[in-house]
Order: structure tokens, then C-alpha cells, then sequence
């Protein structure tokens, strides 16, 4: 067993409220939550039923979904 | 509605049912999502079928609704001719 200096237990991975924060090491994509849809005819045009994922490449990225973004709140 | 309408008609609803579907995928039990991705199926279901009766089958499986074997007519869904 590789040593540590826990006295021999290994430390419980830090809990992880759903979904504020992501295990440590671990990549974490906010889970989505199903709101308002587009009409069929606008989500054919946009490529995405989903005006959350409805992203320009410009954009991408740079949302962060509810905490300190700037769209969807 | 003509044939290129209504081609676009279906390839709306195609297209949400089958993004709610991928929804589904990472959330099976979403009640809503899944009510949502019912009524998108089948109204594409009634769709095709409406197509399908004004203009042949889109596929070579639904040629067996109809009384003789219509899938060789011209054109196809997917040539020129079709989308003109």
C-alpha cells in the first residue's frame, strides 16, 4: 500500500455537491437541465434544440453556467 | 404545402426529436424531456406518413405500405430532381 501520512486510512475524496463544484482532478461538465427548447424550425436553423447550447465559437467557453457567467441567468 | 415544404416540415421535427433524444441519453428519467421527445416522434411519424402518401416512400421499408412496389419510381428522396 503506498505510504502516506493519513495514519494508514486513505483520505474520502472531498464530497462533491451536486453541482457546484467538480471532484479535485477530475474534468467536470455541468450537468444540463432541460428549460425552454426552441421552436423546430428555429433549432434546425441553429443546430441545436437547446438555446443553452446554442453557442457562437466566439462564446464558447467563456460562459460559465450560472456562476459569474453572463447568459442563461 | 409542396413537396419541398413539406420535406423541410419533416426534417424540422427529425431533427428536434432526435436532439431531445440525445438529451435523453444523459437524462432517462427527465419526465418532461421525455413527453417532449414523444410528441416530437410522432408528430414526425404523421409527417412522413402524410409525405409519404403525396409523394412515395422516403424509404425503401415504407414501399411495403403501398399496393405496388414504388420505391424504383423517379426520382428518389435524395436526388435532384426530388429537392428541385
Amino acid at each position: 500500500m503506498a505510504e502516506n501520512n493519513c495514519g494508514g486510512s486513505k483520505p474520502q475524496a472531498p464530497s462533491c455537491p451536486y453541482p457546484s463544484c467538480g471532484c479535485i482532478g477530475y474534468g467536470y461538465v455541468p450537468v444540463q437541465e432541460l428549460e425552454c427548447v426552441y421552436e423546430t424550425d428555429t433549432a434546425l436553423m441553429r443546430g441545436t434544440l437547446f438555446p443553452e447550447l446554442d453557442l457562437s465559437l466566439g462564446e464558447y467557453g467563456k460562459i460559465c453556467k450560472r456562476w459569474g457567467g453572463n447568459v442563461c441567468e | 404545402m409542396n413537396r419541398q415544404e413539406k420535406l423541410l416540415e419533416l426534417q424540422k421535427y427529425n431533427f428536434a426529436a432526435y436532439d431531445m433524444l440525445l438529451y435523453l441519453d444523459t437524462h432517462p428519467d427527465d419526465k418532461k424531456g421525455f413527453m417532449m421527445f414523444k410528441e416530437l416522434v410522432e408528430k414526425f411519424k404523421k409527417l412522413k406518413r402524410e409525405y409519404e402518401e403525396a409523394f412515395g416512400p422516403l424509404e425503401a421499408y415504407s414501399a411495403a405500405r403501398f399496393g405496388t412496389f414504388k420505391w424504383l419510381d423517379e426520382p428518389w428522396p435524395w436526388e435532384k430532381e426530388a429537392n428541385a
